[in-house]
């Protein structure tokens, strides 16, 4: 038995050692996430606007409606805008693209989405979904912005 | 909270849902807060409340600023009496908003929330709210007689002063900034407003009957910091 002992007690401390260096190391790593990770949203949570492109990973995966994720044409040279609700002003996003977009595309993936158009009295031509959801294109300029606003 | 890169031609100004735009009328012009949503569901409330059997209904207006989860507003609850004219329905529209701006520009300008944003009664604030006051209840193409001028022209204004959410007006009257020349010192200044958009006066007679106070609004109600917690961030 005391062999048994002798043979066995070194190889014990070791195995508990390496158990706690290996839970030390996971919650170091999950420590550095959560902060890496409130580092990289907290700006954009506690802001009440910003903009950014496909390329920056947090806003645009963490934070992008799916409306326009999947926009028509939608790339890595398109800006993308975010406003928060800030008293008469709507919430939305709103997508500038690097230059002229077919404007008949952006309306079959508005009517595709559920939305209908309506006449604006104050802005013009629009498309509303469920009256809480509008969304917009406006083709006046160099550059094509489709927009989607919150209503409520 | 307005930004330079915010600033847009004066052509677009009629159809932008967002941007900055400079008015030798009514000074900087913050399009998102001029497009009347607030007041085209407010009118619609009151069009509902008049077709109801009750002679009063209840009206519920209210601001708020969220931040990806977090909300906080001020909201302010009114019950009329039913049989209001158009031209009354828009004089109580304006009180209410004209009550909330103040009182939710005033939370903004508030801590915590300055701290995260300086929109409290940011110049162009209270203005633009008007105009999109105006926009609704009177529909034209105000721009033109609004005196916008060119977004070269706007840039230089804002380089010049800096940035708009420095100054605070707790008027709804224009803050201008005036063109900056060589030889003379030039700091912003009160304008006038013009006739048209002076036109309905804001509801303050509350000794008829016609509305009651069921809630007004204060620098604590409808605060909320969770979703759907409160009038103000329904």
């Amino acid at each position: 038995m005391m062999g048994w002992h002798l043979c066995m007690d070194p190889n014990m401390p070791v195995v508990k050692v390496s158990r706690k260096k290996t839970l030390i190391t996971f919650i170091t790593v999950c420590i550095f996430f959560i902060a890496w990770l409130g580092y990289a949203v907290i700006p954009y949570v506690f802001s009440l606007d910003y903009s950014y492109t496909r390329r920056n990973w947090v806003p645009y995966t963490l934070l992008t409606s799916n409306e326009v994720k999947n926009a028509p044409g939608l790339d890595d040279a398109s800006l993308i805008f975010y406003d928060a609700r800030d008293g008469t002003k709507p919430s939305g996003f709103h997508i500038r693209y690097a230059g002229k977009q077919n404007v008949e595309v952006l309306k079959k993936y508005l009517i595709s989405l559920g939305y209908q158009e309506v006449n604006d009295p104050v802005l013009g031509k629009s498309w509303i979904a469920n009256s809480t959801k509008e969304a917009y294109i406006n083709d006046a300029d160099e550059y094509t912005i489709l927009g989607f606003l919150n209503l409520k | 909270m307005s930004k330079r890169e915010d600033i847009i031609e004066p052509e677009m100004a009629g159809r932008a849902r967002r941007g900055l735009v400079y008015s030798e009328i009514l000074g900087w012009i913050d399009l998102g807060h001029a497009q009347g949503r607030d007041i085209i569901n407010l009118l619609e409330e009151m069009r509902r409340g008049e077709i109801y059997t009750d002679p009063y209904y209840d009206l519920v207006y209210a601001q708020s600023m969220n931040m990806s989860g977090f909300c906080a507003g001020n909201s302010i609850r009114w019950k009329v009496k039913k049989g209001r004219s158009l031209h009354e329905r828009h004089s109580i529209a304006l009180a209410l908003m004209m009550q909330v701006s103040l009182q939710f520009e005033g939370l903004q300008v508030s801590a915590p929330y300055n701290w995260f944003t300086d929109s409290g009664f940011s110049a162009e604030d209270l203005v633009s709210n008007l105009l999109g006051f105006y926009r609704v209840v009177r529909p034209m193409n105000y721009f033109p007689h609004l005196k916008l001028i060119s977004k070269a022209k706007a840039l230089e204004r804002w380089d010049y002063y800096g940035a708009v959410g420095v100054y605070k007006n707790k008027l709804f009257r224009p803050l201008l900034f005036p063109e900056p020349t060589v030889n003379k010192a030039v700091t912003p200044s009160y304008g006038t407003l013009p006739s048209f958009m002076t036109a309905i006066q804001p509801f303050n007679n509350f000794n008829k009957g016609v509305v009651e106070i069921e809630r007004p609004s204060s620098r604590h109600d409808g605060l909320a910091f969770m979703y759907g917690s409160k009038y103000a961030c329904r």
